[in-house]
């Protein structure tokens, strides 16, 4: 045996799965949700989806080859994919794309989607330093961002099947003011806070509600997040500690359990927001806490906060707990203390 | 491109195993090697004092070195007849050099030469160091040990032999426990088998019948060697519900070397190993003599030489590379890997699998067998904060590599982990060395 050997380090066998196969089952867990938005909200989300995850791809790309010095601008798909120092191939731009559109009216102004991708690509996720260092969960910093900054386009929500005109918002007129007649219509969440109507189960389940654009039919995103766990992108912890939370405490608030399961962005929150593996914990304890945190903070801010909805802000709040969470969950545990040497 | 689609099918947080293509299979033997390096050195420090020379006609079984130092020095066999060829310095599986032995085969079967101490019931601890088993001697003769534990399950994707070992040799193993449960005066001893391993767990109860001293204890999980102590010793602590003493691990392929030596006064020249790999056509369970080269095992195994890029000695998981097919087997070696890794090397496998940032994704938090954090320890190796790694419990890291296997960002967490424990330990005080494997010199 003359031949040479490889000599490495253990382990000599590895999972197939790369970070893009986990922002790959994303994809496939967010088509059953498009494909149900695009069937209450009309052919616009399509755009909106489009517009979203273009803006958040181009403004990654944008941002990395302003990084690195002495790149030579080459207008091919393939160089973006294959570029060592632009990581549009990893996937998690076109999944901030994707999530932030799911967290938009249906009927938005078409710059919206393009101002808050840009928003939270460039100020969510690159400022920190790329994939891996943001604090917060990209998609809902935008949506905050974009919440602030034009409340009136953000909460302007239509009637399911009320498909408006295709390409209204694509107008000039677009900037100023709303072009299209569709019938406004509000919330269940803000419908039970402000007038006190309750809205059926059925409609609450399969989506015949109005809301954003990914978080309206339950139905679908259950089965995207039954996927999420199937596959183990996502572990159970964070959402069934966070829908159970809010449950009890709305059982004990002397509200419907239910009901506040399935309204408002709870279940796109629970199993697509909030499981972010980047800005959720990495240990089972800091996920169970991150999860009830968030329960009680979004059951705090509906019941008591003056927005009708506070899921997005619950989870970008315990983003911020998130470092600190991993620090004194992250620990050596009891059972091996005595096996630490202190040098 | 590779590694940019996903599998649609569930991906277990552990390898698949080989247990399934092996099961049924009986061990071949393999006994007539051409030449065998026989290691008298385990470390550079072991002491060794060598009793025969070049040129010198060896016979199977024949006492040709003693290592160790008084008390329990262990005795070294020749494990095929024949001349001794040159005494000189050759590669240690463990990877280190030391003193070795070879010894060409003159082909004569002759059947093997027992060892010249007391067996059947008068046997005592001189017998088991006569027939050269490296137990832990110094633990087991300060008679503070009041469980052995017996690690039957095998945490190794690629290798069979522990359950190959107990469905065989079953009242081998049983007969070996309690030979040293009497020599040491040790009241309890418990065998770990994975609950799937029905028919492994019925031979050892079928073979136990009459006292009650050995446990079997079924687990879900399998479990590293180097973590028997720390994560079986939970178990056990479950399972019976306390355990005051001390819990010492022996190894399984022991056992009926045990049995063997204290029964009919046997030298420990022989055990089983595992053969597989993607270099190996055809995996399977060897009974080989102490010492055979990795070559002439592979070779006998059907794999083509010249195309085998990586020899491994041990599992997938936690085996050790070697820099050449010319290095014995020794009474450790659980078994052989043999890899084929064409297309795969640096330079020319798919972007997809280069190292990426870590996403924090966990899955390395979920399939850490002592519950540690390894994505954080390894972030704190890599910007040189040892003592923040210390205090995260790099030091209860097992080196069992299944973070490495799961890590979706491809970052050789197991790598920088053992390369972090090894520079602490060489900085720490010699008296807290306690638990760890290092004092091996690394090439």
């Amino acid at each position: 045996m003359s031949n040479r050997l490889i000599l490495s380090a253990p382990p000599y066998v590895k999972t197939g799965e790369t970070n893009h196969c986990l922002m790959f089952d994303v994809y496939i867990a967010c088509l059953p949700v498009i494909l149900a938005s695009i069937y209450f909200n009309g052919p616009y989300v399509i755009l909106v989806l489009f517009l979203s995850v273009f803006s958040a791809m181009a403004t990654e790309a944008i941002i990395q080859m302003l990084k690195t010095p002495g790149y030579k601008f080459r207008p091919f798909l393939y160089n973006f994919l294959t570029n060592e120092k632009i990581t549009l191939a990893d996937g998690s731009a076109l999944v901030t794309g994707l999530l932030l559109a799911f967290n938009l009216p249906p009927q938005i102004p078409f710059w919206i989607p393009i101002v808050g991708s840009s928003i939270a690509i460039a100020v969510g996720k690159q400022i920190f330093g790329g994939l891996g260092y943001n604090i917060f969960n990209p998609a809902l910093f935008a949506r905050a961002f974009l919440l602030a900054a034009w409340p009136v386009h953000m909460t302007h929500w239509v009637t399911p099947f009320d498909w408006g005109h295709w390409w209204g918002q694509f107008s000039p007129g677009a900037f100023s003011s709303w072009t299209i007649d569709a019938v406004s219509r509000a919330t269940p969440l803000t419908l039970m806070k402000m007038e006190g109507t309750a809205t059926s189960y059925w409609n609450l389940f399969i989506g015949q509600i109005g809301g954003c654009t990914g978080e309206t039919s339950a139905l679908a995103l259950l089965i995207g997040a039954a996927y999420l766990l199937y596959k183990g992108t996502i572990t159970w912890h964070i959402p069934f500690c966070y829908l159970g939370t809010v449950a009890v405490l709305a059982t004990i608030l002397g509200q419907d359990p239910i009901f506040h399961l399935f309204s408002g962005g709870l279940m796109l929150g629970a199993f697509y927001m909030a499981t972010d593996v980047v800005t959720s914990p990495v240990t089972k304890k800091g996920r169970v806490i991150f999860g009830i945190g968030c329960g009680v903070i979004t059951v705090m801010i509906r019941m008591y906060g003056a927005f009708p909805e506070g899921v997005s802000y619950s989870i970008l709040l315990m983003n911020g707990c998130t470092p600190m969470l991993d620090r004194y969950t992250g620990g050596v545990p009891k059972r091996f203390e005595t096996m630490v040497r202190t040098p | 491109m590779d590694g940019f689609w996903p599998t649609f099918m569930r991906r277990k947080p552990t390898p698949p195993r080989l247990v399934e293509r092996l099961a049924g299979k009986p061990a071949q033997e393999f006994f007539n090697p051409r030449t065998v390096i026989i290691p008298l050195q385990e470390t550079v420090q072991t002491v060794f004092g060598c009793s025969v020379k070049a040129r010198d006609e060896v016979k199977a079984g024949q006492k040709i070195c003693e290592k160790g130092t008084s008390p329990y020095a262990l005795a070294v066999h020749a494990s095929i007849s024949g001349t001794i060829r040159e005494i000189d310095s050759f590669f240690h599986p463990n990877g280190c050099y030391g003193t070795g032995v070879l010894i060409e085969a003159d082909g004569r079967e002759e059947p093997c030469q027992k060892i010249s101490a007391p067996t059947g019931s008068e046997a005592n601890m001189d017998t088991l160091l006569q027939a050269g088993i490296p137990l832990e001697y110094e633990a087991l003769a300060e008679g503070k040990v009041e469980t052995l534990l017996v690690n039957g399950t095998e945490f190794e994707p690629y290798l069979n032999v522990k359950h190959q070992i107990i469905e065989e040799q079953a009242a081998e193993v049983i007969g070996g426990v309690r030979a040293l449960m009497r020599i040491f005066s040790v009241s309890k001893a418990a065998v770990v088998v994975e609950r799937k391993q029905r028919k492994a767990i019925q031979a050892l109860e079928k073979c136990i019948a009459g006292p009650q001293d050995i446990t079997v204890v079924p687990s879900l999980k399998s479990y590293p060697p180097t973590a028997e102590r720390v994560v079986i010793g939970e178990i056990l602590k479950k399972g019976n519900g306390k355990t005051e003493g001390e819990v010492l691990p022996v190894d399984l392929a022991f056992l009926p070397a045990v049995y063997e030596a204290v029964q009919d006064g046997m030298p420990f020249v022989e055990r089983m190993i595992t053969v597989a790999g993607s270099g190996v056509p055809d995996p399977r369970n060897l009974k080989v003599r102490i010492g055979t080269t990795f070559d002439e095992i592979i070779v006998h195994c059907g794999a083509n030489p010249e195309g085998v890029t990586q020899i491994v000695m041990g599992g997938g998981l936690m085996g050790i590379s070697q820099p050449t097919g010319q290095v014995p087997v020794t009474q450790t070696t659980p078994g052989i890997l043999a890899l084929v890794t064409i297309g795969l090397t640096h330079g020319r496998q798919s972007r997809m699998y280069e190292e990426g940032p870590c996403v924090r994704c966990a899955k390395c938090v979920d399939v850490c067998p002592v519950s540690i954090v390894p994505t954080t320890i390894a972030a704190y190796c890599r910007k040189g904060r040892f003592e923040a790694a210390e205090e995260s419990g790099l030091s209860v890291c097992v080196d069992c590599g299944l973070c490495s296997y799961v890590c979706p960002a491809r970052i050789p967490l197991a790598q920088i982990l053992k390369e972090a424990r090894s520079r602490n330990a060489l900085r720490a005080p010699a008296n807290q060395s306690s638990g760890n494997n290092e004092e091996c010199q690394t090439v």
